[in-house]
């Protein structure tokens, strides 16, 4: 179970001790948000420092978590504004465009130690890595992370609708590139 | 069967062995030496709040008494900015401007990102959000 009430010892945790509470809110999150941003990153390295980064930024702004919304949608929240930051700043520094820079995190998959899917996952990463930046995320996040549309409303801060419409774009790309293959 | 569907669902990617608990260590330990120091915008929010409320009337002033004492020292004093009312002002704005370049540029931009200018993702998007079926947009194109 994800959400406000799955959360609600960690909450209350951060309110009586707020380290004690943090540990907790690290525990029970660090693989969830890791994954998340990994398929989003692709390298280890830079996954390992937006959720660093993540922890970070969440710990510097807990005196603005509102308690009554959910930890969990803030946290991913953080964690995708993360990743997208790690993204962009590789694409300023070395590549011209974004679809240069899915060529690059593409080969990171073929030549990646870390990675050890078989040839069919190989093609869907390959196939997600060529969607638009949005419908990426949305669809990491629906088809890996089963998030309810809902709760990626309040992490994307966009409508239900217009996130079922991402993701159906999304999938309809991914079967056209499998098809062509 | 769709392609999709035929990939199992599972996580292609690895990470060291122990990493999981060596960056938990690391998080924990970075913000044991942060301290407690978070930001509490609550009270900064407060503060820039009252900043710009005693900015903005402290300007509103200076224009006020500037504009008061320049008419009023040019025997003006019928025409004052600060003897107008809201009416007088929109209409003094308003003759400002020149209303055929607002129409022409209003009617451009109209045409550029009218009705024409959308594509099929943004019209699908539309219908989404109107809770029609994405199944059922995908069979009408």
């Amino acid at each position: 179970m994800e959400g406000k009430d799955c959360d609600r010892d960690i909450t209350d945790l951060l309110q009586k001790d707020t380290s004690k509470g943090f540990r907790l809110l690290v525990e029970r999150y660090s693989r969830k948000l890791y994954w998340h941003i990994r398929r989003l990153v692709i390298l280890h390295e830079d996954a390992d420092d937006a959720l660093q980064n993540t922890f970070m930024n969440a710990w510097k702004n807990l005196g603005s978590f509102r308690h009554e919304s959910s930890l969990y949608t803030w946290l991913y929240a953080i964690a995708t504004n993360e990743a997208l930051a790690i993204l962009n700043r590789r694409n300023k520094n070395g590549t011209a465009s974004l679809d240069d820079l899915a060529g690059i995190l593409a080969r990171s998959v073929e030549g990646s130690t870390w990675f050890d899917g078989d040839e069919a996952q190989r093609k869907l990463q390959n196939a997600i890595l060529k969607l638009p930046e949005k419908q990426r995320v949305v669809f990491n996040l629906r088809y890996y992370d089963e998030m309810p549309y809902e709760d990626m409303s309040k992490v994307l801060n966009t409508s239900v609708g217009a996130l079922k419409a991402s993701y159906h774009h999304a999938v309809k790309k991914i079967e056209e590139y499998l098809q062509t293959l | 069967m769709k392609n999709l569907d035929k990939i199992p669902k599972q996580n292609p990617f690895r990470v060291p062995d122990n990493y999981f608990e060596d960056v938990s260590k690391k998080i924990i330990a970075a913000t044991s030496e942060a301290g407690g120091k978070q930001k509490h915008p609550g009270k900064v929010i407060r503060i820039r709040y009252i900043i710009a409320i005693a900015a903005s009337v402290a300007a509103l002033t200076i224009i006020g008494i500037t504009g008061l004492l320049t008419n009023t020292r040019n025997g003006n004093r019928d025409i004052a900015f600060i003897d107008l009312n809201s009416e007088q002002v929109l209409e003094t704005i308003i003759y400002d401007i020149d209303i055929p370049t607002l129409e022409q540029e209003i009617s451009d931009s109209w045409f550029e990102t009218g009705l024409t200018g959308l594509d099929s993702e943004e019209i699908i998007d539309y219908l989404i959000n109107e809770n029609i079926e994405p199944s059922e947009i995908y069979e009408l194109l």
